[in-house]
């Protein structure tokens, strides 16, 4: 029997993490992240910032669901409505700083959702342990022929006796030059379409792995997004996630959307932080540069009007869809809306506060109009907005898949 | 921590609504508009599930189970018939100014009336109004008026009023009452948070309604568009389509979550949970008019005449949307606060 009304305010484990990650923010990753944008390059992985945040606790945990024990007696622990929450600060105040935190990042979730408690254990409790250096992990899905359509993944894996071999390319991989390890999908036979899917845990250092590029992007610069190759890569048969019993009835495919439910609500909430960066830039404009009266001011007040509500709704759909992944219920259709939504509503924000802002939107500082290029990654990475309305369309009104 | 679900309680409600929506509204709603309101039987039936009290206090006849529950189950009525539900809900809106009227006595009053049935009570959300547009064929006994430095309570029951002619909720038995020689019978002042929460959880009452409406106008769309086929395909299937049904679903879905949490956060009394009421009723206006368009587009030419329900939920959004003022009000009063409204989650 639920008597408990609902209720929409955080938890004061949540609001602790919070403050930390606000003071975080502001202290290091606006200031880091907009050096890394004049500089053109992603933050070093020996970058002292990276040594601090890691021993404080904080990596990853910002980015992504963080790993925890779970809730006692059943109850749901809330950690990706908590990874929401904290998504969207960090990206309030640099979302490029933000991904290059160390920690499992993107790669969490496919270990989290797909493997077995020994490969939880093997590739995720290292992070757990904050003595060592950083660490990082990544996630490659996107091939230079397959990017949305993530069926028609060509990197090819063999198995050979007690390993299997991985030949292909990955692209747009974040974090990966990094990482300790990455989470690859590759297919077994392309002639099963999506039943072919497996996906692994492929260790840096594995012979056969390298990183042959380093994207030069438009925005959120302080990461690493990176293409590489697996040439007869060989990765033991026990970094096959979930193992080979698995993989039965399309199940690696069915991997690789689980771990999107789980991270299209965290880049939904990245694009919220980035809106709301927006609106408070406009809103403190108007304050100190609008004159007190008249249609000048009104016209800006209506734009703001539109904006905090839009950045409201879209965080909601983007905690709803975490919540019900904490509740163990279906949710792909609403990380798919929430996807779908809230990045281009954050980008019409940020072009908002840009017309609020008139010319000095280009002269004070960069911010804007760093913003303006960080937020569009946002509706392109994890399934474009495109995307997620074929994935909605085929949810409502079964729209056939084609191929 | 952050929780979506709703109560047995509510949950319970909700699903009975949705059954006397669609076993008892739903086909009859053409009937309802010609004969200009629910039959008497129907009425009854929706004066034992409470609805038009359900967010009033026990002790003024009503259930007392907040403004969370009146938007769920205003949502779950209008599925089946929204024209109707305006004139049901003989306390309506209304609620919102007795809640925070300074004189609990009078305004208890006003509303154990309304629920009882004994005379109806109105809202009108405007600085001066001569004229005003009010469901249920007669003037009402009471009429609230909010303006920006508080409240008023008018005699409204001598008040002349005149049968809108307008092209849509007429089972609403909307009417034109003549305002100018109401009797002010108490005046308060109000402080500008009271005043917009006042304000803004009276527009969750429309938007409500509008969530429902859309609802049954997109899923109708929904239904009609996977069977027709154009071209060889199902009309759901041509991208054109797929993409605007997707949308559409995210925008009702986005406005549904906006009503809902404005009203959570109504019931747990969070400072200035008012203006977030009203903006959530522009995300409702919004998707509404959005998906009632589609409604009509899906079907084609069918869509525009009698013999699908789309154009009747197309004239009853815009309808709709105008109440209370309408979208503009609605902005202007958000634009009063938006700059220093403190963020409803992280303050």
């Amino acid at each position: 029997m639920k008597t408990i009304e609902s209720t929409l305010e955080l938890d004061q484990r949540t609001r602790a993490v919070l403050e930390q990650v606000r003071n975080l923010g502001a202290s290091h990753l606006r200031p880091l992240g907009l050096q890394a944008d004049r500089a053109g390059a992603p933050l070093p992985p020996d970058h002292p910032f990276f040594e601090m945040v890691w021993r404080s606790g904080l990596a990853g945990g910002a980015l992504a669901a963080p790993e925890e024990e779970e809730g006692g007696d059943g109850a749901p622990n809330y950690r990706h409505v908590r990874g929401c929450v904290l998504a969207e600060e960090a990206s309030y105040w640099d979302r490029g700083v933000a991904v290059s935190l160390p920690g499992p990042g993107l790669g969490g979730p496919p270990v989290q959702l797909m493997g077995t408690p020994a490969q939880r254990e093997q590739f995720l409790s290292i992070f757990r342990d904050r003595t060592g250096p950083p660490l990082w992990a990544a996630f490659a899905m996107t091939e230079p022929g397959a990017g949305s359509d993530v069926a028609r993944i060509e990197t090819r894996c063999t198995k050979d006796g007690d390993h299997w071999v991985l030949n292909g390319t990955k692209m747009f991989s974040s974090n990966s030059k990094r990482a300790r390890w990455v989470a690859v999908f590759a297919t077994a036979d392309r002639a099963q379409g999506r039943a072919g899917h497996r996906a692994f845990v492929v260790e840096s250092g594995t012979p056969g792995f390298e990183v042959i590029r380093v994207e030069k992007k438009m925005g959120v610069r302080a990461y690493e997004t990176c293409t590489f190759v697996l040439q007869d890569c060989r990765v033991p048969a026990g970094n096959l996630l979930g193992g080979e019993e698995y993989y039965g009835e399309r199940r690696g495919f069915k991997g690789a959307m689980a771990s999107f439910n789980a991270t299209r609500p965290v880049i939904a909430a990245n694009a919220v932080g980035i809106a709301r960066a927006a609106a408070d830039i406009a809103r403190d404009f108007i304050h100190d540069e609008y004159p007190r009266t008249g249609t000048r001011r009104a016209l800006a007040l209506e734009r703001m009007v539109d904006m905090r509500r839009a950045i409201e709704r879209s965080r909601l759909l983007c905690l709803r869809a975490a919540w019900r992944l904490d509740r163990g219920e279906p949710n792909a259709l609403e990380s798919s809306l929430a996807k779908m939504h809230a990045p281009p509503v954050a980008l019409r924000a940020v072009s908002m506060a840009f017309d609020i802002l008139g010319e000095a939107g280009i002269r004070r500082d960069r911010l804007l109009e760093k913003l303006y290029r960080d937020v569009k990654v946002l509706d392109i990475v994890e399934g474009t907005q495109q995307v997620q309305r074929l994935i909605v369309a085929r949810r409502l009104v079964g729209l056939p898949s084609q191929g | 921590m952050i929780d979506f679900s709703l109560t047995d309680d509510i949950g319970a409600l909700e699903a009975e609504l949705l059954r006397f929506a669609s076993n008892q509204l739903r086909d009859r709603a053409r009937g309802f508009e010609a004969g200009g309101g629910w039959d008497a039987a129907t009425l009854k039936t929706f004066r034992a599930f409470g609805v038009a009290g359900v967010d009033a206090p026990e002790s003024w006849g009503g259930v007392d189970l907040g403004a969370l529950a009146k938007v769920v189950a205003l949502e779950a009525i209008s599925r089946g018939d929204a024209g109707g539900i305006v004139a049901a809900d003989t306390a309506g809106p209304a609620t919102a100014a007795a809640l925070v009227c300074p004189d609990q006595t009078l305004a208890a009053r006003v509303v154990t009336a309304a629920l009882a049935g004994e005379n109806r009570a109105a809202l009108v959300l405007a600085d001066q109004a001569d004229e005003a547009w009010m469901p249920g064929s007669t003037a009402p006994a009471w009429t609230w008026t909010s303006h920006s430095g508080g409240l008023r309570l008018l005699d409204t029951a001598g008040c002349a009023a005149t049968l809108a002619d307008a092209g849509a909720l007429h089972a609403s038995g909307g009417v034109a009452v003549d305002l100018s020689g109401a009797e002010t019978v108490a005046e308060w002042t109000l402080d500008p948070e009271t005043v917009a929460l006042l304000r803004g959880r009276a527009r969750l009452w429309p938007a409500a309604v509008l969530l429902g409406v859309a609802t049954a106008s997109l899923d109708y769309g929904m239904a009609y568009a996977r069977e027709r086929v154009v071209m060889g395909i199902p009309v759901a299937h041509h991208q054109g389509n797929a993409f605007a049904i997707a949308e559409a679903a995210g925008m009702i879905e986005a406005a549904r979550a906006s009503v809902r949490a404005a009203a959570v956060r109504i019931d747990q009394a969070m400072s200035w949970a008012g203006v977030w009421a009203t903006l959530a009723y522009l995300d409702a206006v919004d998707a509404a008019l959005h998906a009632t368009d589609l409604g009509v587009q899906l079907l084609g030419g069918h869509g525009y005449v009698e013999d699908h329900p789309a154009e009747k939920w197309f004239r009853e959004a815009r309808a709709l949307t105008q109440l209370l003022g309408g979208r503009q009000s609605a902005i202007a009063d958000a634009a009063e606060y938006v700059l220093d409204l403190p963020d409803p989650l992280l303050a």
